[in-house]
């Protein structure tokens, strides 16, 4: 299927919102993506053909509901290579996962025990392990940043000592837009035995992943992040390491058998999926994803890299603009950080609000980030690969009009 | 469209930082944040016999956060706690409703921020600075 942007934007309906009269231009996909018609008509054709619970009844719609419930769960183990769909587990979103992940294999380690994250990660992979320091007495260490917004692995060294017991960092940075060296991650954890948990919730949107090239243990991601619906993430875990996790959440459909003396927890994704899941909005996630899959790959990464130099470009032209992040193409997606002397984030994205363009300006739940900059905040431009030319261009003459209208 | 949120006088406003400082002798100081946005406030005043001698603030914040500081260190010198939480209020209600407004004395450049009321996300730039003035205050009582 050769890539086309202008019938990959043709599926997303949202696209035609007139905001004050003029088209959207929607740079925000970093906080969340739009929907195409696919995965919309996905929701439609199971909340009126297949709605039923799973793993429950037997009757003929829950039937349809499970198969349908399972196949988005094959999709999902295929969209990152997981060796079988029993390493996917579902959850409510990227948070959820880390949150299951932190107190699972949290409630394994012991005082003195060493987790290694990054100055550079969202909250929601910062705060769980802040907890399990404060109630468990983890030590908990930080990777630094680089002037370019990458994480600084010189350090790496030093932080992973035969203590650390897992790395846990983003694949990809919300912020800067920077991809993790990931390798290099690795092979430091296998040296000390530690585990590896990628936070994968920027990746996923900007091509298919491979667990098993990345030879990490976990990896987590949201759908609404690649086109699915909100409330359904994936937590994939390697099956050794899954099998060792004790459950988190508890309640139906977890179990093998309850009784008062004792009970005996079900295998695998199971363990981890207590009570009815999000049904509909996997089968959504498994939709995008299984879209996704089949998209040109080679003609999507020479599409978006052809759109990050255009970017660079201009925000390189901003007077007193810092990109706060790295300043080429190499191993970045494009996600664009950026500050300009004098004229804060939120007035910036306003004005460009009121233009039809839709960015995000504040601290991206990134405050650590922000700390390491001396920032309270950033605009933050976010593409996909249904962004074209056009919309770059609007960028840059919305982005001078509204520091014109800012200026005294 | 949208009223104009950006016009001369808050930019002025803005760019004067009237009271922009800190204040070593204060007898309160607080600093808050909104957590949407990360903008940061700090308000250091001296208050002595439920009134305010002296104020001074540090903002990292959007034009509107350091107008409605700048109207701050122009006017709340002389101000009662009771004065602070009535102004407060006055502007709250303000942006939430649509009426005119019959502003406190000494407090009519507050109506600079009147178009800022169709715009819920900006609501809480304008009264950032006023909560942390609140709060300060409150720690004197």
């Amino acid at each position: 299927m050769t890539f086309n942007v202008k019938d990959i934007r043709g599926r997303f309906a949202i696209l035609a919102t007139q905001v004050n009269g003029i088209p959207l231009c929607y740079l925000d996909n970093a906080a969340t993506t739009p929907m195409p018609d696919l995965v919309l008509a996905a929701l439609q054709e199971f909340e009126t053909s297949k709605r039923g619970n799973v793993s429950r009844s037997g009757h003929y719609l829950a039937t349809q509901a499970d198969e349908a419930y399972q196949l988005a769960r094959q999709q999902a183990a295929q969209y990152i290579n997981a060796e079988t769909a029993e390493e996917i587990v579902f959850t409510s979103g990227t948070t959820a996962s880390i949150n299951l992940l932190a107190n699972s294999l949290g409630s394994m380690l012991n005082a003195g025990d060493e987790v290694v994250i990054s100055l550079a990660e969202h909250h929601s992979n910062f705060i769980p392990w802040q907890l399990l320091r404060d109630r468990s007495g983890i030590v908990l260490k930080a990777i630094g940043l680089t002037d370019d917004g990458r994480l600084d692995l010189s350090t790496l060294d030093d932080l992973v000592t035969d203590r650390c017991r897992l790395i846990a960092v983003g694949h990809v940075s919300n912020v800067t837009g920077a991809i993790t060296d990931v390798k290099r991650i690795t092979s430091k954890a296998q040296s000390v035995g530690a585990q590896v948990l990628l936070d994968g919730a920027q990746a996923v949107p900007h091509g298919p992943v491979d667990v098993q090239d990345l030879g990490v243990d976990y990896y987590a991601f949201s759908g609404h992040k690649c086109f699915a619906p909100n409330g359904i993430g994936v937590l994939w875990g390697r099956g050794d390491a899954l099998a060792k996790l004790p459950p988190f959440m508890a309640g139906g459909g977890m179990v093998e058998r309850v009784s008062w003396e004792a009970n005996s927890y079900a295998s695998g994704y199971r363990r981890f999926e207590a009570g009815t899941p999000p049904i509909a909005q996997a089968i959504g996630l498994g939709a995008a994803l299984d879209w996704m899959m089949n998209l040109s790959w080679s003609q999507i990464k020479a599409h978006e890299t052809a759109l990050i130099d255009k970017m660079l470009a201009i925000l390189n032209n901003t007077p007193e603009l810092k990109i706060i992040g790295p300043n080429s193409a190499e191993d970045r997606i494009p996600v664009f950080s950026f500050d300009i002397a004098g004229y804060h984030p939120h007035d910036l994205c306003y004005l460009l609000d009121q233009q039809g363009i839709a960015l995000r300006g504040g601290h991206h739940c990134a405050q650590p980030l922000m700390d390491v900059y001396d920032l309270v905040g950033t605009s933050r431009a976010s593409l996909s690969f249904f962004n074209h030319e056009v919309d770059i261009e609007r960028f840059a003459a919305g982005l001078n009009n509204a520091i014109n209208e800012l200026r005294l | 469209m949208p009223a104009n949120i950006y016009h001369q006088s808050i930019k002025q406003l803005a760019a004067d930082e009237i009271g922009a400082g800190i204040l070593p002798a204060a007898n309160a100081a607080v600093t808050m944040d909104n957590p949407l946005c990360g903008d940061r406030v700090s308000i250091q005043l001296i208050l002595e016999k439920n009134q305010i001698k002296q104020v001074a603030h540090q903002v990292r914040g959007c034009l509107l956060c350091k107008a409605a500081a700048s109207i701050i260190g122009t006017v709340v010198e002389g101000c009662s706690a009771q004065e602070v939480r009535l102004v407060h209020d006055q502007l709250a209600a303000m942006l939430q409703g649509d009426s005119p407004v019959n502003w406190r004395p000494n407090w009519t450049s507050l109506s600079h921020f009147e178009p800022v009321r169709s715009q819920k996300s900006r609501h809480g730039c304008v009264l950032l600075p006023f909560k942390a003035l609140l709060k300060a205050v409150a720690k004197t009582q």
